[in-house]
Parts: C-alpha cells; sequence; structure tokens
C-alpha cells in the first residue's frame, strides 16, 4: 500500500500506524509548525565540491560522490571525492560545498549551523598542508544559512589559536591536488 | 493500446540564492507514454498520448558563482538562469 498523503493523524491510541508497504512524501516539502508532525523525506545523491568562504577555487576532481537522507528538518549526508588539478586557489577558509541542502540560521553559535560532521579518511593530505600542524582535517562545521561545511584541524601550533583548540585551514594551498577525502555529516536545515 | 517506456532526466527546480549560488534538484524519472483511444466532442475516435512519470531518484547539487561551464553541463538550455542571476549580483 503506498500512502500519498501526509496529513495522517495518529490518536492516541498505542496502535499507531502500520503499512506492509510505503509512506510517499511529495517532492516539494510541505511544512509544518507542529512538533509532533514529520513533514519531510527524502534520499538521494549530491556532488560534494570543494570551495571557499571568500572566493572559490577552480578544480576538476577524479571522483566526487554523495548521498544523503533527509527525514524532517536533518539531513544526514556521506561524501567521497579526490581532487585531480586546481588551477585556481581561491580565498578564505577551505570547506565542503554544495550541501543537498541550505542548513539552518540561527542565533547562536557565530557563524556555524546547528550541524558538523567526520572525515573518517584521508589521503595525501598533510603533505599539502602547509600549517605545520601535522594534522589532516578531522572533520567538518556546517555553516549556517549556506550549502557548505568548513574543514577542521586540530591546531598544533600557537599561532592565535591555543594548541589543542580547532581551527579552519586558511593557506592557501591548504588542502590541493590529490587530496582525498570521506566522512559523513548532519545537519538541520532551513526548510 | 501501446505504450513507450523511457528513462528521462527532468529539473524540479532552480533555486538562485542571494549569496550568488544556485541550487539545483533533478529527478531521473521512468517516462510512459501510453496511447488511449477516446471519443472526442464530436464523437470521433480519437488517440491520445497519456504521460505519466515514475521517479527513480533525486540529484541535488549547488553551483558556485560563474561555474558557467558546470551550469551549461548541469542546466543545459537552462544556463541562462543561473546566468542572469550571477550578473545580477
Amino acid at each position: 500500500m503506498t500512502i500519498h498523503c501526509v496529513n495522517i493523524t495518529v490518536t492516541g491510541d498505542s496502535s499507531g500506524v502500520t503499512t506492509s508497504g510505503n509512506v510517499a512524501f511529495p517532492a516539494t516539502q510541505v511544512s509544518s509548525g507542529t512538533p509532533n508532525t514529520l513533514d519531510d523525506y527524502e534520499e538521494g545523491s549530491w556532488t560534494p565540491s570543494v570551495t571557499r568562504s571568500s572566493s572559490a577555487p577552480s578544480m576538476d576532481y577524479y571522483n566526487q560522490s554523495g548521498y544523503y537522507r533527509k527525514i524532517g528538518s536533518w539531513c544526514y549526508c556521506s561524501f567521497a571525492f579526490q581532487i585531480n588539478s586546481i588551477s585556481s586557489y581561491g580565498s578564505g577558509n577551505w570547506q565542503i560545498g554544495g550541501l543537498p541542502f541550505t542548513a539552518l540560521t540561527w542565533t547562536g553559535g557565530g557563524g556555524t549551523g546547528i550541524g558538523h560532521g567526520v572525515i573518517s579518511f584521508t589521503v595525501n593530505h598533510p603533505a599539502g598542508d602547509n600549517d605545520s600542524d601535522d594534522a589532516a582535517p578531522w572533520g567538518v562545521w556546517v555553516e549556517k544559512n549556506t550549502t557548505r561545511a568548513t574543514f577542521k584541524v586540530w591546531n598544533a601550533t600557537s599561532a592565535g589559536v591555543h594548541r589543542g583548540q580547532i581551527k579552519s585551514i586558511t593557506d592557501s594551498t591548504g588542502i590541493t591536488h590529490m587530496d582525498a577525502f570521506q566522512g559523513s555529516l548532519q545537519y538541520v536545515t532551513a526548510y | 493500446m501501446s505504450a513507450v517506456i523511457e528513462e528521462v532526466e527532468i529539473i524540479d527546480s532552480i533555486d538562485c540564492r542571494p549569496d550568488g549560488t544556485v541550487a539545483v534538484r533533478k529527478t531521473n524519472c521512468y517516462k510512459r507514454t501510453e496511447s488511449v483511444e477516446e471519443v472526442d466532442a464530436d464523437g470521433e475516435l480519437v488517440t491520445n498520448d497519456v504521460i505519466s512519470y515514475t521517479p527513480i531518484s533525486v540529484w541535488r547539487c549547488v553551483l558556485e558563482p560563474n561555474e558557467v561551464e558546470r551550469a551549461e553541463e548541469v542546466l543545459g538550455n537552462k544556463k541562462d538562469v543561473a546566468i542572469t542571476h550571477w550578473q545580477s549580483l
């Protein structure tokens, strides 16, 4: 059985909703402000890319792959990509771009959105990092009201950031050709 | 009555955002075209095509400002939507 309606009301008994088939949501979310209403579901693929906060670099890739599931306002993403060559490096903090949904704008947390992720696998990166902190990115922070997540590393130097704190990668060639990343992230979306 | 099923890619939405990025959503669908015989208002028997779509997969991407080549690759003949947005920034 396929249910083509999102307005299903579950009453107060314990039977809940059961189906031997599927529950289908519309392609465009029908937003609900009611806290106990599930108003969206979508699964698909996305294309992760590398960008920077001030101006975007120009590069091509050996591969770019990503999958996501959005359940209500939470988006869960996986990603894997490897840079082939870079023709211009851009400027600003190094970021992953192309997240499938815009992150929520909220009033706390500086510029960061409500979301983060881990990079579980890197190739080549420390060799291309001029930070001298001898650390590959361990994770990403999702930026509010954007489709971007900023790479984060542990700080091993004392320049402006205490040892052990995390920081963004700002070096001009902080991420470079042949670097490969694989990981996952999750965040609250704007809609 | 005959039916033709083909796989097609549909651009569902092109979202031009204030920060200059352009978010694109595409769906791969099975497009089923079925020829159905019906009687029109004049009582004549006519053959009409009934088209239905069954979604297979969804793909999303974000174009950074002035990624013209990628806009052409992703949007095809709709690339001007993105280019016009970038020119307006």
